[in-house]
């Protein structure tokens, strides 16, 4: 799953490690889920969906969505 | 919030280590105590068996260790990777414990104690681990 969370993480100017604080998880897997390597749990994407104040689906995109949008 | 994931973990680590000293421990004395009854009447009775299952009782401490881990862990993607190590550690010890019963059967190789089933688990839980974490880095 392909996802913006470093393009909205950048935007707000916070680390990788001011991300994971907020949502309470470890700095790696933010990275992982940045680099699209792991997706993450329904409950956990509603909570970055959140925190960033926008749907899931502006935050995360399928592969095939992705590859279409280009 | 960062001290209930780093909780998790050291909590694993306080019952492992101290599930290790107990196995060493119950292992020193219960091998001490069956040579002291040998030849005695009690080395044929239930004391036999208690003692020789002794030294197992905190292995199966570590084996809920583990499992208590993975409920006490609240970081998803951490949890994700002991369970992927885990997974892969279950399937290569019941691959090597299925080829070598095979080989012990009609090779005549020698008798794998079945006690050492744990610790091969653990040294391919640690290999998979090691892997799996490289491949999210």
């Amino acid at each position: 799953m392909r996802n913006r969370l470093k393009v909205l993480r950048a935007e707000r100017n916070w680390s990788q490690a001011d991300l994971a604080e907020q949502l309470d998880v470890s700095r790696q897997s933010v990275n992982a889920i940045e680099t699209g390597k792991y997706d993450p749990s329904l409950p956990l994407a509603f909570k970055i969906a959140a925190l960033f104040g926008m749907p899931i689906e502006h935050i995360f995109f399928n592969n095939d969505a992705a590859q279409a949008a280009e | 919030m960062a001290e209930v994931r780093g909780t998790a973990r050291s909590r694993y680590l306080k019952r492992f280590t101290l599930s290790m000293i107990a196995y060493a421990g119950l292992l020193i004395a219960s091998v001490l105590a069956l040579e002291y009854i040998e030849g005695s009447e009690l080395a044929n009775g239930p004391w036999r068996f208690a003692l020789a299952v002794a030294p197992s009782l905190p292995l199966l401490a570590t084996i809920w260790a583990m499992g208590a881990y993975l409920v006490d862990e609240a970081d998803e993607f951490k949890r994700s990777i002991v369970v992927q190590s885990m997974l892969w550690g279950l399937g290569l010890t019941l691959s090597f414990t299925s080829v070598w019963g095979f080989l012990e059967e009609f090779a005549q190789v020698s008798r794998f104690p079945l006690y050492l089933t744990f610790p091969v688990f653990c040294l391919c839980m640690g290999v998979a681990q090691f892997f799996i974490w490289r491949r999210y880095k």
